[in-house]
C-alpha cells in the first residue's frame, strides 16, 4: 500500500509545482512581455488571474460551512 | 514609462492573492513530499493488530461494549 501512498504524494506535489509555476509567470512575467508575443495566447486575459483565486476560496469556504453543518445535523438527529 | 505604473497600480491587487496561492501550494508541495517519504513499518503493523485483539479481550472480559461504534 505504500506505493499508493507514494502515488498520491506525487501527484499532490506535482499539481501544486504547476500551479505554482503557471500562476508565477501569469502574474509576474508576462506583464512585462509584449503584447503581440505568441506566449500570450496561451494565458488567459490577465482579470482572470485575481477573478480564479478568489472563486476557488469562496468556493471552499462554502464547503466547509456546508459540511460543518452537515455534520452537525447529522449528529443531532442521532441524539433525538 | 506610463505603462509601467499601470501595472505597478494592478499588481498591488495582484501581490496579496499571490502570496496566498504561492503559500498554499507550499503547504500542498509539503503534503506531498511528507507523502512520499512516509516510512511504513510492516512488522509494527502486524504488532499494533495483535495489541488491538488482545485489548478488545480483556475490555470484553471487564464489561465494556467492544462492538464498535456508530
Amino acid at each position: 500500500m505504500e506505493l499508493a501512498d507514494k502515488a498520491v504524494g506525487f501527484l499532490l506535489s506535482y499539481i501544486s509545482l504547476s500551479v505554482f509555476t503557471y500562476y508565477t509567470f501569469w502574474v509576474i512575467i508576462l506583464p512585462f512581455v509584449n503584447s503581440d508575443h505568441f506566449i500570450h495566447r496561451y494565458f488567459l486575459p490577465q482579470e482572470f488571474a485575481i477573478l480564479i483565486p478568489v472563486f476557488a476560496g469562496m468556493v471552499l469556504l462554502c464547503f466547509l460551512c456546508i459540511f460543518i453543518g452537515y455534520v452537525m445535523l447529522k449528529s443531532k438527529k442521532k441524539k433525538a | 514609462m506610463k505603462h509601467i505604473v499601470k501595472i505597478l497600480t494592478f499588481h498591488t491587487w495582484l501581490l496579496p492573492i499571490y502570496f496566498v496561492v504561492s503559500l498554499g501550494c507550499y503547504g500542498l508541495l509539503m503534503v506531498g513530499v511528507g507523502l512520499i517519504q512516509f516510512p511504513t513499518c510492516p512488522q509494527e503493523a502486524v504488532l499494533l493488530q495483535q495489541d488491538v485483539v488482545e485489548a478488545k479481550e480483556y475490555l470484553r472480559q471487564k464489561g465494556v461494549d467492544v462492538g464498535g461504534c456508530d
